[in-house]
């Protein structure tokens, strides 16, 4: 049942005491609060602020600081100005008699943090904040700040009880806690500052009473905090407000002295990674000194062997970010200081650090809290070595390889059952940890150079030379050959490099792992996997080597969790080396054959293989020699396509549409593998010089139409035996648009006329067809060796029907934007296609489509309409019989175009899509002397816009607008005018 | 290039290496002549949360910081391109945090961009579609898309 709505002060304190009862459900904890909540809120909320403090129950009096709280946050804006200095010392006396009572720490800290949102609400009624609250506390009454005399607050300090320390203290902490909060550039923000500085003297007096060695526990505690709030918002103040902060230094060298207490360890060590993490210039050469001294001294090397040893508690753990963000404050003195007997303590503790026992991120939460201090050790050597081989950078090298050594060691997967035990973010911390391990070796890589990888490579063939297969330490393997994985991006085709990869692919790594693959981790042959595709550029230089590689990869392609690895390392040889590989095609179908036949062959496995043979295949030297192959591929197609509709005609139409789009897929896989690749310098015109038959017939028309012809049936006979089904068309236009890209004829480069004819007779699944009809149009713009216009013409016819059965845009957004697309296509590419088209009123019936498309809801078909009239508008000075119609056109549609861009710009579009309105309005104002007309018209006739927007302010802008002449400014002029028509309501995102 | 840009993006790198999400990765691409690394290109990597459909895969993101950085936000380029009604066909995402005129803040830090995007895979924004593909299938089949999803996890398996 919900609580009542109290009636009386002892009904309130009662809601109160019931929702501390221990055993509430969390039901009934939020209906007290919602109804203490409405209480709190009313106009009685200020007498029952003070009615709650005044009893004596700890949670009662929370319960009352707090209600000034929400009063103060809610209803400030209420109080008459001639009350605000009475309701100030109201809450000062409030927290001077709950300090003088002895109240609990809660409800002091609450009245405190009370203060400090009154000091937000009204600053100028409270300039003095803590003078005043010092002065208030000594006289146990609330007093004003002008009774203030320094030299007397040091007296009064002192003589303050803790209990008064405290609060003070916590008043102080708090506020530079919230002063902190707020955005720096409010113009208001830089009154708080400045207060606040004028009070940071007397805090500093106050931290140094408490730190005192004199002093209890808890007041250094307390001291310390405020000491640490303090020099946060000092460091960030003196950088965005410009104010000193620099006499906090005085106390640091206190605090660096209670890193040895016992009681006080973790908050001095919190205290002082704070400096060091955000500035370290703010410690004094002294205050270095007493630190490296510490860090190097036998109370610290106590601390670390505790944390090395993996049994520490917290203190360890804590100790251990001390000394690394000790040593990311350092790192560059570090570098040059290795010959120091400080230097040598500082770097063995941070190899130290990884040698803590446990998995990374699983069960040793230290090791990867180093990755900054190495990345930037390393970096600072490869920054500045300028003369390798000064002493310093020698041994700061060697500290970098002992680095690599160590995090080796600590990237190995454990074998058996261990990771089978680690949770979901343990298995994702340690993996993350060997990328960040890789990253590493990337950066050491750039120091240690070529050195770092022979190693790996060394570690590697050691580990498997004139061993037997059982005895070989796979675990090793897999991190050299991971870490070789990392470097294989940075190395380049130095011959030393080079030689060591000779050495690694030459050895019987691959024959070993081919061989007894099976009982091998499954991570070691990952990696391996691997490390063959990372490095295909060094196979395509040492062909003799692959024959071996390829064999591995292909018997790894049966294991299920290797399939994908293999398959894309596969891929990538068979791209980077395909001229090599051409003796080995027939090969290559035998294992596609073996693996298709294994039951964990899948799609996506298929698909790649076929593309990576199909690369190979593209590599011969004649169409001819490509006939065989290719027919062999497709003949895998085949079969899987007729298994697919055989599935269909049993009735099994999921299963079979399943395979049916997927042999298409692999279709489009073979398409892709037989384009010319990219790296191959394709110049227009020249191709005729190197002997390429740019025009040869020879797929079409030739011996290598019978090809065609397959692919054609295929694709026929899955369309027929799954009609109406929308992806199969997908993925058939997939299949076309592989031969759409190719300059060079090949077997995927089918004549316009079969492309057209698929496009109109599937035109129901209109959006694809539209999309493969604009890229067949584009493609062909490109070359323009065929003359596609009467295609294109066909295309349009079924674009204007389209656009008649729509009628309006609105009806189908989604088809709408793609007859918007393709009519953008046509503009850009067969303008005079569009501009001519006949009759008249089909065509104007297309351009008024368009002009209807930009005051849509739907942002694409918005955007897509904005594109159409940026490029409309840019056609200029082409043949007469285009450019007559084109102008026609222009203002035919002027009013009617401006009238839709002025809706849009006043407001009418989201802000985001300004600039896309922009753009046809700046093609616009240049076309035609009357657009200032239209521009001013369709503003005044707009009735949208808002009484606030006079017709001066209408008028001021399309002037702007006119006299820009369309240039970019034009963009931020419509900014501006949205921002005015929409109000005040945006004014904030300016 | 401005020494702020340079500046916040080496303290990005600092923060990001001292600490960041686990799956994640983000650094500095090596430059073009191999001559080192080039700050104001970053490449990335965000994993799809777990209990979403596009948990187990790893999604590849180029970071793309304009000399005004951080005053101007980076262009995030998925790549290749991703499905997803958020990401225009040439793979830039579009989200309100990555918007000059909209919700980018200079203090906005890489971690925060990259984490912003994760939680966009999964909870995509329909008023401010990118793509037609994704954002049609989203909004009129979801069967297709899901399976759609599924496809390009596989295809973008996380190590």
């Amino acid at each position: 049942m919900d609580p009542a709505y109290p009636t009386s002060i002892d009904g309130v304190i009662d809601l109160v005491k019931q929702l501390y009862q221990p055993n509430n459900s969390p039901q009934r904890i939020v209906a007290i609060q919602n109804v203490l909540q409405q209480v709190q809120r009313s106009p009685e909320g200020w007498q029952l602020a003070d009615s709650l403090l005044q009893d004596p129950d700890q949670n009662v009096q929370f319960m009352g600081a707090l209600t000034f709280t929400i009063k103060l946050n809610s209803d400030w804006q209420t109080v008459p100005e001639s009350e605000v200095t009475v309701l100030r010392d109201r809450l000062i006396n409030w927290l001077v008699r709950l300090v003088a009572g002895g109240a609990s720490q809660l409800a002091i800290m609450k009245m405190c943090s009370t203060l400090v949102v009154f000091f937000i609400r009204y600053p100028k009624s409270f300039q003095h904040p803590v003078k005043q609250l010092l002065l208030s506390l000594c006289a146990n009454e609330a007093r004003c700040d002008e009774a203030f005399d320094s030299a007397h607050g040091i007296g009064m300090l002192q003589a303050l009880s803790d209990e008064r320390q405290l609060a003070l203290s916590w008043f102080s902490t708090t506020l530079v806690q919230e002063v902190g909060k707020i955005e720096v550039r409010n113009a208001r923000s830089q009154e708080y500052h400045k207060t606040v500085h004028s009070e940071s003297e007397l805090v500093l007096e106050l931290i140094q009473s408490m730190i005192s060695m004199s002093g209890s526990a808890k007041l250094v505690g307390a001291g310390l905090l405020c000491f640490q709030a303090w020099v946060y918002y000092g460091l960030r103040a003196s950088l965005d407000a410009d104010l000193d902060y620099t006499h906090f230094k005085a106390l640091t060298g206190d605090v660096i002295n209670y890193l040895a207490s016992e009681d006080h360890f973790g908050t001095a060590c919190d205290v002082i990674i704070d400096i060091m993490a955000q500035s370290y210039s703010f410690l004094t050469h002294e205050d270095n000194a007493k630190l490296a001294s510490i860090i190097s001294s036998p109370w610290a090397a106590e601390h670390y062997q505790e944390l090395i040893s993996g049994e520490g508690g917290d203190d360890a753990d804590q100790f251990g970010k001390l000394i690394v963000t000790y040593a990311e404050a350092t790192v560059q003195q570090l570098a040059i200081s290795l010959d120091t007997d400080r230097g040598r303590t500082m770097i063995d503790m941070m190899h130290g650090l990884l040698t803590v026992p446990g998995y990374p991120n699983v069960d040793d939460e230290i090791s990867a809290t180093t990755f900054e201090f190495w990345g930037s050790f390393a970096d600072y050597i490869s920054d500045n070595n300028n003369d390798s081989t000064e002493a310093w950078v020698q041994l700061a090298i060697r500290e970098v390889e002992r680095a690599i050594e160590a995090f080796w060691r600590k990237i190995r997967i454990p074998i058996g059952t261990e990771p089978s035990r680690w949770s979901k973010d343990q298995k994702d911390g340690f993996m993350t940890f060997r990328r960040d391990v890789g990253d590493f070796v990337e950066a050491a890589y750039a120091v240690v150079g070529t050195d770092l990888f022979r190693r790996f490579v060394d570690q590697v063939v050691e580990s498997i030379t004139g061993k037997n297969y059982q005895d070989v330490p796979w675990q090793d393997v897999e991190a050299s050959l991971y870490c070789l994985n990392a470097l294989s991006d940075t190395l380049g085709d130095d011959a030393v490099e080079d030689a060591g990869l000779e050495v690694l692919f030459g050895s019987q790594l691959f024959t070993l792992l081919a061989q007894f693959g099976d009982t091998t981790p499954l991570t070691a042959r990952t990696s391996s996997v691997t490390v063959i595709g990372s490095y295909a550029a060094f196979f395509e230089r040492h062909p003799a080597l692959l024959p071996q590689a390829l064999n591995f990869l292909f018997t790894c392609l049966s294991t299920s969790h290797l399939t994908t690895a293999s398959s894309k390392s596969i891929a990538s040889l068979c791209s980077s080396c395909r001229t090599s590989l051409t003796t080995e095609i027939s090969a290559f179908l035998h294992q596609y054959t073996l693996f298709t036949a294994t039951p964990g062959a899948d799609d996506n496995t298929k698909e790649r293989v076929l593309c990576a043979i199909s690369y190979v295949v593209q590599a011969l030297p004649t169409d001819e020699a490509k006939l065989e192959p290719i027919g062999a591929l497709l003949g895998f197609v085949e079969g899987d396509a007729q298994r697919a509709i055989d599935l269909g005609f049993q009735g099994a139409m999921e299963l079979g549409r399943d395979i049916a789009q997927s042999s298409l897929r692999s279709l489009t896989a073979i398409g892709k593998g037989l384009q010319s690749p990219d790296d191959v310098p394709i110049e227009i015109g020249s191709q005729e010089d190197l002997g390429v038959d740019t025009k040869s017939q020879f797929w079409t028309n030739g011996t290598g139409s019978a090809i065609q012809t397959r692919i054609l049936s295929l694709i026929r006979s899955l369309c027929s035996a799954f009609p109406h089904d929308g992806e199969i068309v997908d993925a058939v236009c997939g299949v076309f648009k592989t031969g759409f890209t190719e300059t060079i004829p090949g077997p995927f480069c089918f004549t316009p006329t079969i492309i057209t004819a698929f496009l109109l007779s599937h035109s129901w699944r209109t959006e694809k067809i539209l999309a493969t009809a604009c890229t067949f149009i584009g493609s062909h713009a490109i070359d323009n060796k065929i003359d596609i216009r009467a295609d294109v013409l066909k295309l349009l016819q079924l674009v204007d029907d389209l656009c008649a059965h729509l009628g309006d845009p609105q009806n189908d957004p989604e088809i709408a934007q793609s007859i918007v697309d393709f009519l953008q296509k046509i503009v850009r590419c067969y303008p005079a296609l569009l501009v001519k088209y006949e009759p008249v009123q089909n065509m104007e019936r297309l351009f008024l489509f368009t002009l209807n498309s930009l005051g849509v809801r739907e942002p694409l078909l918005k955007k897509s309409a904005t594109a159409f009239w940026t490029s409309f508008l840019s056609i200029m000075g082409v043949d007469r019989e285009v450019q007559e119609p084109v102008d026609t056109i222009v203002v035919g549609c002027g009013s009617t175009l401006a009238a839709k861009l002025m809706a849009a710009l006043a407001g009418g579009c989201q802000r985001s899509e300004v600039d896309a309105f922009s753009e046809p309005l700046r093609k616009l104002v240049v076309r035609n002397p009357k657009v200032k007309a239209w521009l001013q018209g369709a503003l005044d006739a707009n009735t949208e816009i808002g009484s606030h927007v006079s017709s001066q302010d209408k008028r001021v802008f399309v002037e702007k607008v006119i006299s820009l002449r369309g240039k970019r400014t034009t963009n931020q002029v419509g900014k501006d005018f949205w921002l005015k028509c929409r109000g005040t309501e945006f004014a904030y995102v300016s | 290039m401005s020494s702020l840009c340079i500046n916040r993006l080496q303290e990005e790198r600092k923060q990001w290496r001292k600490d960041h999400p686990f799956g994640f990765y983000a650094k500095p691409a090596r430059k073009a002549d191999g001559t080192g690394l080039d700050l104001m290109r970053w490449q990335c990597g965000i994993p799809g949360k777990e209990n979403t459909l596009w948990a187990g895969g790893l999604f590849k993101l180029d970071m793309l910081f304009p000399e005004e950085y951080p005053t101007k936000p980076p262009k995030c380029k998925f790549t290749p391109p991703l499905y997803h009604p958020n990401v225009y066909p040439s793979g830039t995402v579009c989200l309100s945090i990555l918007n000059e005129d909209e919700a980018w803040k200079p203090a906005i830090t890489i971690k925060q961009i990259l984490l912003g995007i994760q939680d966009l895979l999964d909870d995509p924004n329909p008023e401010s579609p990118a793509q037609l593909e994704a954002y049609q299938a989203f909004k009129k089949d979801r069967q297709a898309y899901e399976k759609k999803i599924r496809a390009v996890v596989r295809e973008n398996p996380a190590p």
